[in-house]
């Protein structure tokens, strides 16, 4: 434990050694030749012809064709969907950020709910029950998911769908394969964005996304028995008063 | 024995010319420390990978931070050099005072200094070509690096500031050292004490706290008051205890 600890001081006092001994090492002790001094004379303005050279073509990259365009406005705040599905409002509150519906009828007394997230566990979706009158035979659901921006770039797009289905008692909910989204990001030195107020790296790592959650919201007749594993992250929406 | 007396001004410009040509080495350590900054950079500086939300998300971040940071290192060991014996040798070429023979150590500490600030900035360029074209396989987000002139003007000043203000503190402690050859042990044993003993005696961590005040300052004017200041005393702190050694060693 305390090696695991200690590991990374070590690994960076071990760079730093080397790095101390290549300049012991290459620092010449007397004063240099003439013709020394001109090869690295030579060697370094080749050098900074490169790195001159490397700045117009580093801003002529092209950016890669797949990504999605940047967000003009990131939203500072997008609303919590888990409050908004426990307070009862999701409807009202929430709908831009509805993904998808179901209408699922049924004859059925009793119905179970499964949940398919075989992928991973982290696919686990919150599921929100809302027990209704109006609604005979008929089961609503609806899927919403708030824009899963990362890096100022909307990549809700890349979120893999979910699907709910009935059949034979039993509503499935197929929840979404996790996405896989690999990417790279070039980032100012931080001498630079010390100053330009774009983030340190700290702050850059919080920063990284926002939104991406994600629920189920059901509406229920409230006549009909509804059964479930224990596993299943399933909350009942309590009636509001009015 | 020559009758004309230099002014202070020429013998600075002639003793700083004198090290631009003989001290070529340390301008090849630059490049070949810079070359390692920038192999260790090729896989990414920092890296961000979450599970939440449904997703596997990985962002690989790609910077030259590392050779600025190896660049500052360079500042640092070659300051500590340059009061080496065989170094200071040289100064003795020309008709030298302690004063002008660290006047014109300073004025090649700051010009190397700029150098190395330049360079370890443009690097981050020439990583950033390197990565698009041979390394990386995943889409590139660019929006990262769009540093206008001025921004950049501005981090080239601050690195530069930077690697000086490390060369202040070389050629502090190479000026210790020059004092006493046993310094070269104490300095490094009690710099190490004082960063484990800080936080006992005054509650707060040195490195972080060292950290916050230059590398968190957002102004660009205070952070060059932070570093004149404090450059400033180190080379003062130097020039007085050159001023000690009377006689040539």
């Amino acid at each position: 434990m305390l090696l695991n600890d200690l590991m990374p001081i070590i690994i960076l006092l071990l760079i730093i050694g080397f790095l101390v001994l290549v300049v012991l090492k290459m620092t010449p002790k007397t004063r240099q030749r003439h013709s020394y001094s001109k090869l690295v004379q030579r060697l370094f303005g080749v050098y900074m012809v490169v790195l001159i050279l490397t700045v117009p073509t580093a801003f002529m990259l092209p950016e890669a064709s797949d990504l999605p365009a940047e967000v003009e406005k990131v939203p500072e705040e997008l609303p919590l969907l888990w409050e908004l599905a426990a307070d009862g409002d999701i409807e009202t509150a929430g709908h831009v950020y509805r993904q998808g519906m179901w209408e699922l009828t049924t004859e059925r007394e009793a119905l179970r709910l499964e949940m398919v997230s075989g992928h991973d566990p982290h696919a686990e979706m919150p599921v929100f029950v809302e027990r209704v009158s109006d609604r005979d035979n008929t089961i609503e659901a609806a899927y919403y998911q708030t824009p899963f921006i990362v890096e100022g770039r909307d990549m809700s797009d890349e979120l893999n769908p979910m699907d709910v289905k009935l059949s034979s008692g039993i509503i499935r909910i197929d929840a979404p394969v996790p996405a896989v989204i690999e990417l790279s990001m070039f980032k100012q030195e931080f001498p630079i964005s010390q100053f330009t107020g774009k983030e340190g790296e700290q702050r850059m790592l919080e920063n990284v996304y926002t939104g991406g959650e994600r629920l189920l919201y059901l509406k229920i007749p409230d006549d009909v028995q509804l059964d479930y594993h224990d596993s299943l992250n399933l909350h009942f929406v309590e009636p509001t008063n009015s | 024995m020559s009758l004309t007396k230099p002014s202070m001004a020429k013998t600075v410009q002639q003793q700083f010319r004198f090290k631009l040509k003989g001290f070529a080495g340390m301008f090849m350590t630059l490049f070949i420390l810079q070359l390692i900054g920038l192999l260790f950079s090729l896989t990414g500086n920092a890296s961000f990978s979450s599970t939440n939300a449904g997703t596997e998300l990985s962002i690989q971040y790609y910077s030259a931070d590392i050779v600025v940071a190896f660049t500052m290192l360079w500042g640092f060991m070659s300051a500590t050099q340059i009061k080496t014996k065989a170094y200071r040798e040289d100064d003795f070429i020309f008709v030298t005072s302690r004063l002008s023979s660290d006047l014109a150590n300073i004025v090649f500490l700051a010009v190397t200094s700029l150098l190395g600030g330049i360079t370890a900035l443009l690097s981050g360029f020439l990583l950033k070509v390197v990565v698009y074209f041979l390394f990386d396989s995943t889409p590139i987000i660019q929006s990262g690096f769009t540093d206008t002139p001025g921004e950049l003007l501005t981090g080239m000043l601050a690195a530069a500031m930077f690697i000086f203000m490390l060369s202040s503190a070389g050629y502090l402690t190479g000026t210790f050292v020059h004092l006493h050859k046993i310094l070269a042990y104490i300095i490094p044993a009690a710099v190490i004490g004082l960063i484990i003993l800080w936080p006992r005696i005054t509650g707060t961590h040195l490195l972080p706290a060292a950290g916050e005040f230059y590398f968190q300052e957002r102004s660009f004017w205070l952070f060059t008051c932070k570093m004149m200041v404090t450059t400033g005393v180190l080379l003062a702190g130097s020039i007085v205890i050159s001023h000690r050694l009377e006689v040539r060693t």
